[in-house]
């Protein structure tokens, strides 16, 4: 070692020092660059997925605008407790854009920096508000704006990621944007008619609507009611108006242009078709109020309602816009709305033509009747409202509703046979295969058993029975014929399975009461046994499938089919419908001990070249075809027609269960139902029981919803996958459940928890303690023992 | 074999060593002799490869301390004042921990604790605590570390210091054996401990050595003087001093602490063969003092060193 | 004294084989042994073990308002300590106070005792010393950390516990407790009294494991460089279950550093005055 004076020790010290400390920077600073990474989290959540990857990698030139508010608070006023913390989530934010960035193809990142939250409202970043207000120069109290999101632009489309608030799923949402964005991107080259035109008439509209809310004045609320609480300044408003009709129908008379070029492009796109009659309704209803304020004898009230209206119609046309901007390249999954299906939409046909209703009125019975049915009807829409968004808007799946009576739009890029009850025509079935043969792709989930246990009577009672029926849907012929045959057997399982959820009796204080109770029940099989080389179910742990099917898999040439899901051993198949499935018990006792026929597959899929089950016979006449000459003409439009196929490359996913979603449908509920029940002056009373019934039947639908409801909280991650699969995203599949990894303990008594808190305290200084005394009693004995 | 050479240390302003000079040859047990602050732990922790000097060399059998000082320390037992001991080891597992980092090898380390603990009479310790042990074990423990390489230079630093006469003379005897084939540098304050073992004296006073041979050829050196003790009553010792210095051939005259009260005792040296008594009656007489004794002392070494370093 | 007056055969040229690794091991097992061998080790572990079984099973978890059994979640973030910037708790937190106690006599207390003169005089070099007991302070940390393992099983056995997650945490866990015992080792060679020692030591770690969380607050611009200095920022990226070359880097550096420090404040005795 250097023996050297104090000052160069002082000297050599300082230098040393500084030389590793440049050394540790430099070394620091040059390996930061390097993404040498493992990680070892379970499902890889920290790093980014392949599909991901390969998501950002296709948008060479990606631009991304990262809109964080600097002053985010630690929490806002979200949630149940109504508090949500989203401190770090910033930084979790830019952390993952900046993982994207380096996987990505040329990706520039920028952070919005000044006035963040204006410049977010610009590209509809959605805000959000925080404990935090401030007051107006009004001097009125304005909450505090929040913006934590991305915008991502590629093109000329964008993309944009608002309300960052679950860090757990930011790869999910950027991934799952990121694959629109390319999508949206490349039609929109293919749409630019489309576009431009709609761009056209927005402008036009927004011209317009400027021209109309100007012309009124600026000052004041012209909202009806402060105009009926002000008729002076009414007044003075329809006189502005009047003095401003000239200006304002030059104004709107530029609609023209683009209204007739949207006309020109009918049925290329629906929502330009929309756009036109907005934009149609609004020119013409301009011209018309011009007309109106011309004349003398104009209405004061009348004409600033009217005016109202159209600055509505106007402003609304920005939305839809936007709706049209994001229309390239979005991916619809068709619900089949035939042979009662589960269909999530809400059923606006009444169920008694407007035209009887007035006739109703005389029969007394019927006006006792008519309102019970119309609040089932309302009922039953929320409900399919809920679903439809709950279920599948919110989640980011533009479903729409096709009827195979008509052809399957064009963008529709998946089916969806949900739970289908009833026989689909031959036509209908037809529609199917075409679709398929199309290069679509086919989810069919069955509905193989109608099983009623603990239903309503028509008296009000609960029944204590239970039955087994079952449904025969044609649309097995197709999936036969495609190489997954429905046995139409139901797989029970005495070991491994759920729990049903039925009315018990409990006798407390000397009275009995009813209670929800859940029941191991056989017919509710739990699955574990996946095919893990799929992405749709590589991460699903565990599905219970109620009242499942079994699935016999018969491969085709060319065709590739493969069981997803499993039974175990243990799982049998009944056939019987006189099976006793209620109650559980009984149910589960009559199986045990029987042997297990499994595995059983209940979830199967099958792609390659399929051949069409109408091969080489006639195709099926579309019914009314011949009755309706309008329908005929429809479809006779340019384009519209298709070539039949006799074969195709497409995919099919058979689910042998119906995840418990039971048809509602006025179809469904109002069974059997048909206007000649009620014609006539004293017609109904006969049908009395009947009407009861229908009754009956919605309340029964949600009770037995209600029997297996927490088997479809727990499959929704699958059901999400399926949808993905459907519109060839299973990238997001395999992301989606990457994401959820709930760890639930398994414990749940309270004493146990307060043994398990004492254990956590004491078991490992307890451990360490005893493994300390041995140790210090072998150092004693072998003081004792030591020798030379 | 160990040769130093105009060793210098200074630590700030004050000047520890200034330019010690000195030899030791194989075989030699040399007592490193000098009041206490004289440098002599210095001079060894320089030994030792503890601390650089500021100025000279040390080289041992040609190794330069600073230059090879693994090497030199590889070959050298130390045992510095004070014998610090990790007290929480039991003795066993000390000296086997100073045997491994000392590289002894490892089919020979229990051979090295056995004989180390053989010579230094700690055999049955060796399972006891250090912090356990009483002073005198401790510094045996202090040397069987010393000693666990089988180094060919021991040094050490006051391995005597606070230990009662028995303890004392033990480790004496101890060192006497052990320099029988080694090179051995031992401090002290304590004359009869360099008597009692040494072959050799280096006295060291303010960072000098001066004297420096073995115990006949100081005590030869200092047999060319004589000594003696007065006893006068009835006299300020001062003035007796001043008095008894001018006597002719006094070297040296000085008031040495006295025993009885009104009593002053003055120290007189003087080169051997005139004989002073005569004339320190005389004198006394002379002045109407009392003069109580008078005796004639042969310097000794314990003369020498105090002469050696005393302040003047 | 015993009787026997057998001399010791010396060697003319003794044999020198000063073999490194062997020395820094010895030293290291000197240093563990110490641990081991003193009750206050058992006690002080016994206590970690103690606080660390309620930080996960009895107090609120970290970012949250809900202790372990409320949030029903089988995960250690208990004991991982909190994601967020200004949050702290966890074994980091306690670490800050534990490793310097560990770490504050290695040579504080050789100097006061003395037998840093014995210690740097034997063939051994001063970066071997501070290696050597580095490693020893360093694996009674990995000790400590491995006596909590108890606490994983338990929550393995309430539920599936991610255990890639878990690797990571306490592989992070022991890279900062190596980072804190640099620190600690650092300073304990600055002085002779280990209170000292362990006040500068327990600062330095407190000050380098919140420094994002204090200095970024106040300082906005300049957070991502506190982060960059900051043992949280580090240790959250490992414990999520991470293993990135920076974080690895940034603490091998920061060890690394701290050892030279601590070497070359061995060797200033070596100075010439």
């Amino acid at each position: 070692m250097a023996r050297t004076s104090r000052f160069h020790g002082g000297l050599n010290l300082a230098l040393v020092v500084a030389a590793t400390l440049a050394i540790a920077i430099v070394v620091n600073v040059l390996l930061g660059g390097l993404r040498v990474r493992f990680d070892l989290s379970e499902n890889q959540v920290n790093v980014l997925s392949d599909a991901s990857k390969d998501a950002v990698r296709a948008l060479k030139g990606l631009e991304v605008r990262l809109y964080i508010s600097p002053d985010l608070p630690e929490s806002i006023p979200l949630g149940q407790d109504g508090k949500t913390r989203i401190q770090g989530f910033a930084q979790k934010l830019r952390d993952k854009i900046e993982e994207y960035k380096a996987y990505g193809n040329d990706v520039t990142v920028t952070e919005v920096t000044d006035d963040v939250v204006k410049e977010a409202e610009k590209l509809k970043v959605k805000t959000f508000t925080g404990d935090g207000a401030s007051v107006t120069k009004e001097g009125a109290l304005e909450l505090k704006q929040y913006v934590l999101g991305v915008s991502f632009h590629y093109g000329t489309s964008i993309e944009v990621f608002e309300l960052a608030l679950q860090p757990e799923y930011y790869e999910f949402e950027i991934t799952k944007r990121l694959l629109r964005l390319k999508d949206k991107a490349e039609s929109a080259l293919t749409m630019k008619d489309v576009l431009s035109t709609g761009k056209e008439l927005a402008d036009a509209a927004e011209v317009c609507t400027k021209a109309l809310e100007s012309g009124a004045g600026k000052d004041g609320d012209s909202s009806p009611v402060a105009m009926m609480l002000n008729p002076e300044a009414a007044q003075a408003k329809v006189t502005a108006l009047k003095a401003a009709a000239p200006q304002i129908d030059e104004a709107c008379k530029k609609m023209e242009a683009p209204l007739a070029k949207a006309k020109l492009l009918e049925k290329k796109n629906r929502q330009l078709d929309r756009m036109y009659l907005i934009g149609d309704a609004l020119a013409k209803e301009t011209g018309a109020l011009v007309k109106d304020l011309g004349g003398a004898q104009a209405d004061g009230g009348q004409v600033m309602q009217a005016h109202q209206r159209l600055v509505q119609i106007g402003q609304a046309m920005a939305s839809e816009k936007a709706e049209l901007d994001d229309t390239p390249g979005r991916r619809s999954i068709g619900f089949v709305c035939n042979a009662t299906t589960f269909c999530p939409f809400p059923d606006e046909k009444p169920l008694i033509p407007p035209e009887m209703r007035g006739a109703m009125q005389q029969n007394q019975f019927m006006q006792s009747v008519l309102p019970a049915f119309d609040r089932i009807q309302q009922e039953m829409n929320m409900v399919l409202q809920q679903i439809n968004q709950g279920l599948f808007k919110a989640r980011g799946f533009d479903i729409v509703k096709v009827n195979l009576d008509e052809e399957v739009p064009d963008d529709v890029e998946a089916l969806v046979v949900f739970g289908a009850k009833g026989v689909f025509g031959e036509h209908q079935l037809y529609q199917i295969d075409q679709f398929v043969m199309r290069g679509g792709s086919l989810v069919t989930f069955l509905f193989p058993f109608d099983v009623k246990l603990q239903l309503m009577n028509t008296k009000g009672e609960i029944d204590e029975s239970g039955s087994l029926a079952k449904n025969g849907s044609n649309i097995d012929t197709l999936l036969t014929s495609w190489g997954i045959k429905p046995t139409r057997k139901l797989v029970v399982d005495a070991q491994q399975n759920g729990e049903v959820v039925l009315y018990a009796n409990v006798a407390a204080f000397g009275r009995n009461f009813v209670q929800q109770a859940g029941f191991a029940y056989p017919a509710l099989p739990t699955f574990s046994d996946f095919d893990t080389s799929d992405p749709l179910v590589r991460a699903t742990t565990s599905l219970t499938l109620p009242y499942p099917t079994g699935l016999e898999l018969e491969p085709k040439p060319g065709v590739e089919v493969k069981a997803l899901v499993k039974s175990s051993p243990s799982a049998i198949a009944i056939d019987d419908p006189k099976f006793p499935m209620y109650p559980p018990q009984t149910m589960s006792a009559k199986i045990a001990g029987t042997a297990g026929e499994g595995p059983i597959t209940v979830a199967a899929l099958a792609k390659g070249t399929f051949e069409s089950t109408f091969k080489g016979k006639p195709e099926p006449v579309k019914p009314g075809a011949d009755a309706s000459k309008e329908d005929d003409k429809k479809d006779d439009l340019p384009g519209k027609k298709r070539a039949r196929l006799d074969s195709g490359t497409g995919r099919v996913l058979v689910i042998g269960s119906n995840l418990g979603l039971l048809p509602l449908s006025m179809d469904s509920v109002f069974e059997g139902f048909n206007v000649g029940m009620i014609a006539g002056d004293g017609a109904g009373i006969e049908n009395f029981e009947k009407f009861k019934g229908y009754q009956v039947n919605y309340q029964n639908w949600s009770m037995r919803i209600g029997q297996v409801q927490h088997t479809l909280q727990s499959n929704i991650q699958f059901l999400q996958n399926v949808l993905d699969w459907s519109v060839q995203r299973e990238g997001l599949a395999e992301l989606r459940s990457k994401q959820y990894a709930p760890r639930p303990l398994s414990t749940s008594e309270e004493g146990d928890k307060s043994i398990l808190k004492a254990v956590g305290l004491l078991l490992p200084s307890v451990l360490f303690m005893v493994l300390g005394g041995l140790w210090i009693l072998r150092r004693r004995a072998r003081t004792r023992s030591l020798t030379l | 074999m160990i040769e130093v050479s105009g060793l210098t240390k200074s630590y700030d302003d004050f000047q520890a060593l200034k330019g010690v000079s000195f030899t030791v040859n194989r075989g030699e047990i040399v007592g490193f002799l000098g009041p206490n602050g004289a440098g002599k732990t210095t001079t060894m922790k320089i030994l030792t490869c503890y601390m650089p000097q500021t100025k000279g060399t040390v080289t041992i059998d040609g190794q330069d301390v600073n230059a090879d000082a693994l090497a030199v320390r590889a070959r050298m037992g130390y045992l510095p004042e004070s014998t610090p001991l990790y007290t929480d080891m039991l003795v066993y597992d000390y000296l086997h921990h100073v045997a491994t980092v000392r590289g002894v090898p490892k089919d020979k380390v229990k051979a090295r604790i056995k004989a180390a603990c053989e010579m230094c009479g700690i055999v049955d310790r060796i399972g006891q605590s250090i912090g356990t042990l009483s002073k005198g074990y401790k510094q045996r423990v202090g040397l069987a570390q010393a000693l666990i390489h089988d180094p060919d230079i021991l040094i050490l630093d006051e391995p005597t210091s606070g230990l009662d006469p028995n303890q004392i003379v033990e480790i004496r005897n101890l060192i006497k054996r052990l320099g029988e084939n080694r090179t051995i540098i031992l401090s002290t304050h304590n004359l009869p401990e360099v008597m009692a073992t040494c072959t050799r004296l280096l006295i060291i006073n303010k960072g000098e050595i001066v004297a420096d041979g073995t115990a006949q050829e100081l005590e030869q050196r200092q047999a060319e003087f004589e000594r003696l003790q007065v006893l006068v009553r009835g006299v300020d010792p001062e003035l007796a001093a001043t008095v008894f210095r001018e006597l002719p051939g006094v070297k040296r005259c000085e008031v040495a602490p006295s025993t009885e009260a009104g009593v002053a005792a003055i120290e007189i040296e003087a080169p051997r063969g005139g004989d002073l008594r005569a004339q320190v009656f005389k004198k006394a007489v002379e002045r109407h003092w009392e003069l109580l004794g008078l005796t004639r002392v042969q310097l000794d070494l314990e003369g020498l060193f105090r002469k050696l370093t005393r302040e003047v | 004294m015993t009787t026997q007056s057998q001399g010791l055969p010396a060697q003319a040229t003794p044999p020198i084989k000063v073999n490194g690794a062997r020395n820094v091991w010895a030293l290291a097992r000197r240093e563990l042994g110490f641990y081991f061998n003193s009750p206050i080790a058992y006690i002080v572990i016994t206590l970690f073990l103690v606080v660390s079984g309620a930080m996960l099973f009895v107090f609120d978890l970290p970012d949250s308002d809900k202790s372990f059994f409320e949030f029903g979640e089988a995960s250690l973030r208990g004991i991982f300590g909190p994601t967020s910037a200004t949050n702290f708790g966890g074994i980091p937190l306690l670490f800050v106070f534990l490793v310097p106690a560990v770490t504050m006599r290695l040579l504080a207390e050789e100097k006061r005792t003395g037998t840093i003169e014995l210690l740097v005089t034997w063939p051994v070099t001063d970066a071997q010393i501070v290696i050597g007991k580095y490693i020893g302070a360093v694996l009674f940390v990995g000790i400590m950390l491995l006596a909590t393992l108890p606490l994983a099983l338990v929550v393995g056995g309430l539920g599936k516990l991610d255990i890639g997650v878990m690797i990571g945490g306490y592989l992070g866990l022991f890279l900062l407790g190596a980072a804190y015992a640099g620190l600690g080792l650092m300073t304990s060679s600055w002085t002779r009294n280990q209170i000292v020692a362990y006040l500068v030591g327990a600062l330095l770690c407190g000050v380098f494991y919140f420094v994002d969380g204090m200095l970024g607050l106040l300082w906005d611009g300049a957070r991502d460089f506190f982060a960059a200095l900051s043992f949280k920022a580090h240790f959250q990226n490992v414990a999520r279950g991470v293993v990135d070359l920076r974080d690895i880097v940034f603490y091998a550096s920061f060890i690394a550093i701290a050892l030279v420090v601590t070497t070359l404040s061995l060797q200033a005795r070596n100075w010439k005055k």
